[in-house]
């Protein structure tokens, strides 16, 4: 079972697909939900923040997409952010663009299409524990 | 209740495999043909012309040809004859057992030939007595690709000492055949490109369209039944389902209005600004009372549009003044314009949210989005269609704005006088 991890996606509905899962499988004590990746990465420059497991992040958002949060997040946050976190993309798109970018990133640890279901998540949680 | 969800399934993976198969489709294009670029066709083209009559002019030769050899059929074709006598002139091409370019397109260089009759390669050839080709200079010209197709050349009826001038010359003009090549590859892309986006814009008309609205009929059938087991969250379900497929269906009809912009010659009238405001405050009524919005409008000028364009931009720009507001605050927007004797300039200004400096240009591309659909709902496709409205008319859309401190919108319109606009 995981502590905590954040949602990045503009979608409500996805939101509400997600924490449903969450409370439906209790793999995950606390889901941190942000609609724009720039909040988010504001979130995740704060001191006081708790320890984040995995982050769900999703591709097309407004303002900023999931791959400018990436490419944000792993040159301005400290190094340990590099080290210590997990990304799973969570998204609609199957483009070969999309999925061959983001093996670029060392932080995906995984691919993953909406909708994710129990099992998804399940294999998820097993693999970052 | 279980069929209609089968259905429904149904339908979205039609719409998503339809999707992804025109993605594929647009992907590559195949290389063309000599025959597919036009080469093997008798019509004359100027381009070509201009450039045989020059070599013919410059080299002080009596012939000189644009020449594609076409070994399927044993020939070599003269796309373009400047000297050329009967009978060759009236068939416009000969056998291979006449060609001396055969030589240049397999070597890919140039052949010089200063007295055919003692050159050892082609001293046989039957261009020596049917045509009379005694000096020859030629040099290949190629496909887009690069692959040599055929050659420019320079004759002459008597024996002729060629130089690296006249070598360097035909090189040059054969440098510019090579660039009409290009340029007709191009074009022939891009109309294929055109066409297989306007059969993409029927499918999204037709394939798309119709799924959604059968999917909407479908959900909506389902709302009744979920009642009856009086469940809570089928209702929550329902109720985001119907919000999606209302989305898809706005989309859908965007895209198509962004695709068909231009596509057809659209009727260019005199357009009065002041008319076009009034009605489209008219569309918006209901929206201006219920946010209490004040607009005011000075005198606006009369110009040369076509009116329905001007509707939708006029429409976007003030649904979008009304609608980036901060909650709860009235909307006061000002329509105002100025100019000069090239242009008038029309300005929409709000006292809305405004636009952070990074993202007033990613605003105007195409599905740009600077907030969820739960902030401010909306298709991405508005100010991506009104920009492409004013580039269409010759103008410039620019944004000016500080987060928080509203936006103005300047539209920049060159002055037309209906009478040009309307011949060219």
């Amino acid at each position: 079972m995981l502590d905590t991890v954040l949602l990045i996606d503009d979608d409500e509905t996805d939101h509400f697909f997600f924490k449903r899962l969450v409370h439906k499988t209790n793999l995950i004590k606390d889901v941190i939900c942000f609609h724009y990746a720039d909040e988010a990465l504001q979130f995740l420059q704060s001191r006081d923040r708790p320890k984040i497991d995995v982050i769900f992040l999703d591709i097309n958002m407004p303002r900023i997409s999931g791959f400018d949060f990436l490419e944000e997040a792993t040159t301005s946050l400290p190094k340990s952010f590099n080290e210590s976190v997990n990304v799973v993309m969570l998204t609609s798109s199957d483009a070969p663009q999309d999925q061959a970018r983001a093996a670029e990133f060392d932080v995906i640890k995984a691919y993953v299409n909406k909708p994710l279901d129990a099992d998804g998540l399940a294999s998820i949680v097993t693999e970052v524990v | 209740m279980h069929e209609l969800m089968i259905r429904c399934e149904f339908i979205l993976r039609e719409i998503q495999t339809g999707h992804l198969v025109w993605v594929d489709l647009g992907m590559n294009f195949n290389r063309l043909s000599v025959k597919e670029l036009g080469l093997l066709d008798r019509m004359d083209e100027v381009s070509f012309t201009h450039l045989t009559e020059l070599a013919s002019s410059i080299l002080c030769v009596p012939v000189s040809l644009v020449s594609i050899i076409d070994k399927p059929n044993d020939r070599q074709f003269f796309k373009s004859m400047c000297g050329l006598t009967e009978p060759w002139l009236s068939r416009g091409e000969t056998p291979l057992s006449h060609s001396f370019c055969q030589h240049v397109a397999h070597d890919n260089a140039p052949l010089i030939v200063e007295n055919a009759p003692e050159n050892g390669r082609v001293k046989d050839n039957l261009a020596i007595p049917d045509l009379g080709v005694i000096a020859y200079l030629g040099v290949p010209i190629h496909d887009p690709q690069g692959q040599a197709i055929g050659a420019l050349c320079a004759i002459d009826s008597k024996p002729k000492k060629w130089n690296d001038e006249d070598l360097a010359t035909l090189k040059k003009l054969a440098l510019c055949v090579d660039d009409a090549i290009r340029l007709r590859a191009s074009l022939k892309t891009s109309e294929a490109i055109r066409e297989e986006q306007a059969d993409f814009t029927y499918a999204m008309s037709h394939d798309i369209k119709a799924p959604i609205f059968t999917l909407k009929t479908l959900l909506s059938e389902l709302g009744p039944l979920f009642e009856e087991n009086n469940s809570d969250e089928h209702a929550v379900f329902l109720e985001k389902a119907l919000q999606a497929t209302d989305r898809m269906e706005q989309k859908t009809t965007d895209i198509l209005r962004y695709a068909y912009m231009g596509r057809e010659r659209d009727e260019i009238e005199d357009v009065d600004l002041n008319v076009v405001t009034s009605e489209v405050m008219d569309d918006l009524s209901g929206l201006i009372q219920s946010s209490g919005a004040t607009i005011k409008v000075s005198e606006l000028p009369t110009i040369v549009a076509n009116g329905y364009y001007m509707r939708v931009l006029f429409q976007n720009l003030l649904s979008n003044a009304l609608k980036f507001q901060p909650q709860g605050q009235k909307p006061e927007i000002t329509i105002n314009a100025d100019g000069d004797v090239y242009e008038n300039v029309i300005h929409i200004t709000d006292n809305g949210i405004g636009v952070d400096e990074k993202y007033q240009t990613q605003i105007f591309k195409l599905f740009g989005r600077l907030h969820t659909q739960q902030d401010f709902p909306g298709t991405g496709l508005g100010l991506a269609l009104s920009a492409k409205i004013v580039s269409y008319m010759n103008g410039e859309i620019s944004i000016q704005s500080k987060t928080g401190k509203g936006t103005t919108f300047s539209i920049v319109l060159p002055k037309r006088d209906i009478d040009t606009v309307t011949q060219c």
